[in-house]
């Protein structure tokens, strides 16, 4: 009987719970691990010394080191998504100097400094999208590259369901602290749903943003968290509805915080226009807004109808588990990049 | 502690003239807040600064006023008021009509509703306004125009309304089309307010509106309601605005401040 040989994986970058790249890769190793011989090489060393990653990567039997410790000579595949210091290091020209198949990942809805040039220069194999949006905004400029679409894996374990029993209606947003991702009116957005007893909370919120909405007075319905403050399953956990509008420059090109939201039964209302629109299941798994009258009346009528909003929870964690976080189709698609 | 607020304005000329008139009905009224005027002469009752030379074009001068000179004043909040305004009554906390928003402009007529009889505003058609602001991020169902005679903004937010309203400008012209400030208002204030259905004329008016059809022509209103008509429909929405921008009653403001009537209404 044949042994299948496993795809040599070289990763190049660092798994993280913050941002929605480095969050992918730490459940993408989860996923990968027991079907590839990966090895993770981080940015920086620095990164080796951080105990809670090493033995995470120990725990899955992947191996970890510098790229100047790696034999000159290599086989296989060196994946990174969204490094900007892939490019900016010349980390993949010296992957490519050894011999290693690059696959690029950008992640966002645009290209990362260096990245074009890469392109251009043959050091770019394939190129993986989240999504058709995205492909549709990336694809002409990587002219002939092959790509695929990967999606976004999410290991549901790590967002377990709970049932909310918040003694006041708690709705919220978990985002990277990114200007462009936050609506020029996001907090008297937030206000303006007009949910009598309510708490706000938002996670991960930081001097820029406190700098941007200064005009507004936080009283005592909002809590505002760093990065980190709360590990990210507790925070989602602690929302009934994850309410997400979004900055008029950015577009969402997939929704990872969404969809683990979703996991853990907060109720979920979108903006339209985003790949969002994939993930949800308008009026059974949460609500795709357009105006912002969308918006007042789903989280009214969530609000009012507990049972409502109890039920569609278990649908939107039901959807997330069977649909959008699948794990044979997953593990089908990526292995699919590896052939 | 209550947030504080001033009124202020840029006027020269005949304009100025004009603003002895507001700040008139205005103290008339009750109300002693300071009145901030960028002015050519002296304005009873305000605190005056001197205004230099202004490009009048589109009344953009708003904008750049209120960021490189009003913002440095110390208030939480500034109401812009054109020169042409009447203080019928004491207008109570005019940050009412706020609603949390850090931009208040009262947003007076829906260019999308199918009833429209005016098809353009200001040179633009209607279906193309509406797309050029969602295009920049305007996401509501209506999309609506504004009145650039009375705004409020909160000094904080100054930089982020110029902002947009320049990124705006900028875009349009890119588009062939030059606006004025009202468009630019319009595309901020729809930007900046949450909710932007809270802020209709038609939900603001006990504070003010704008008698652009000439209700009070050549003269003073005297608190008594009156209609106010939709722009674009041509409906009559009866109102009673503590302050109104009595657009065409420019010789009655200036003779109540005992001067001749302008040469060149604008």
């Amino acid at each position: 009987m044949q042994t299948q040989v496993k795809p040599r994986l070289f990763i190049f970058g660092w798994p993280s719970f913050v941002g929605g790249a480095d969050t992918k890769l730490a459940h993408l190793l989860v996923l990968l691990h027991e079907h590839c011989e990966i090895t993770v090489i981080p940015n920086e060393n620095r990164h080796l010394r951080n105990k809670t990653w090493t033995r995470f990567l120990d725990n899955l039997s992947i191996k970890y080191g510098p790229l100047d410790q790696l034999p000159t000579k290599l086989s296989g595949f060196a994946l990174s998504m969204s490094n900007q210091c892939f490019f900016s290091h010349r980390i993949a020209h010296r992957a490519k100097e050894r011999g290693l198949t690059l696959i690029w990942s950008s992640e966002m809805m645009w290209h990362h400094q260096g990245e074009l040039e890469a392109v251009q220069e043959g050091l770019i194999d394939r190129v993986l999208y989240t999504s058709e949006l995205q492909k549709k905004v990336l694809s002409p400029a990587y002219g002939n590259l092959p790509g695929m679409i990967t999606g976004n894996y999410i290991d549901p374990s790590f967002f377990p369901f709970k049932i909310r029993q918040n003694e006041m209606f708690t709705i919220g947003r978990l985002s990277r602290a990114d200007l462009v991702k936050y609506p020029e009116d996001f907090p008297v957005f937030y206000e303006c749903l007009e949910l009598p007893e309510v708490r706000f909370r938002v996670m991960a919120w930081d001097e820029k943003l406190r700098q941007k909405y200064r005009w507004h007075r936080f009283d005592e319905r909002w809590d505002m968290l760093k990065a980190e403050q709360e590990p990210a399953v507790e925070f989602l956990q602690s929302l009934d509805l994850f309410v997400y509008p979004l900055g008029h420059n950015f577009t969402e090109s997939w929704g990872r915080s969404t969809v683990e939201a979703m996991l853990t039964g907060a109720v979920p209302l979108v903006p339209s226009g985003h790949h969002l629109e994939n993930l949800i299941v308008d009026g059974e798994t949460g609500f795709i807004c357009g105006d912002f009258l969308d918006y007042q009346r789903r989280a009214q009528e969530l609000f009012y109808d507990r049972a409502l909003c109890n039920s569609m929870a278990h649908r939107c964690r039901k959807h997330a588990v069977s649909k959008l976080c699948n794990r044979e189709e997953h593990l089908k698609t990526w292995l699919g990049v590896f052939q | 502690m209550k947030p504080r607020y001033c009124y202020w304005s840029v006027v020269d000329g005949e304009y100025a003239v004009m603003a002895q008139t507001v700040v008139d009905s205005a103290r008339r009224a009750g109300v002693f807040r300071h009145f901030h005027i960028w002015t050519d002469r002296p304005i009873n009752g305000a605190i005056c600064h001197e205004v230099g030379q202004v490009e009048k074009w589109g009344c953009l001068f708003k904008l750049t006023f209120l960021r490189d000179a009003v913002r440095r004043l110390n208030y939480d909040y500034f109401v812009w008021l054109d020169s042409d305004t009447y203080f019928v009554r004491h207008p109570g906390d005019v940050l009412r009509v706020l609603q949390g928003s850090p931009l208040h402009i009262a947003l007076e007529s829906d260019v999308c509703l199918p009833q429209n009889q005016r098809t353009d505003w200001w040179g633009c058609p209607n279906q193309q306004f509406a797309t050029l602001m969602r295009t920049k991020g305007v996401r509501s169902k209506a999309i609506f125009n504004v009145n650039g005679g009375l705004f409020i903004v909160h000094r904080d937010a100054v930089e982020t309304v110029f902002n947009l309203a320049y990124d705006f400008w900028q875009f349009c012209r890119g588009q062939n089309l030059t606006f004025n400030d009202e468009p630019l208002l319009a595309y901020a204030m729809q930007m900046l307010c949450g909710n932007p259905y809270v802020h209709t004329v038609r939900k603001t008016a006990d504070l003010w509106a704008s008698d652009w059809t000439g209700c009070f022509r050549d003269q003073l209103p005297d608190g008594q309601p009156w209609w106010f008509v939709d722009y674009f429909t041509g409906e009559n929405v009866p109102v009673n605005p503590a302050v109104v921008h009595v657009m065409r009653s420019k010789t009655a403001l200036l003779k109540a401040a005992g001067a001749a009537a302008p040469t060149s209404p604008s």
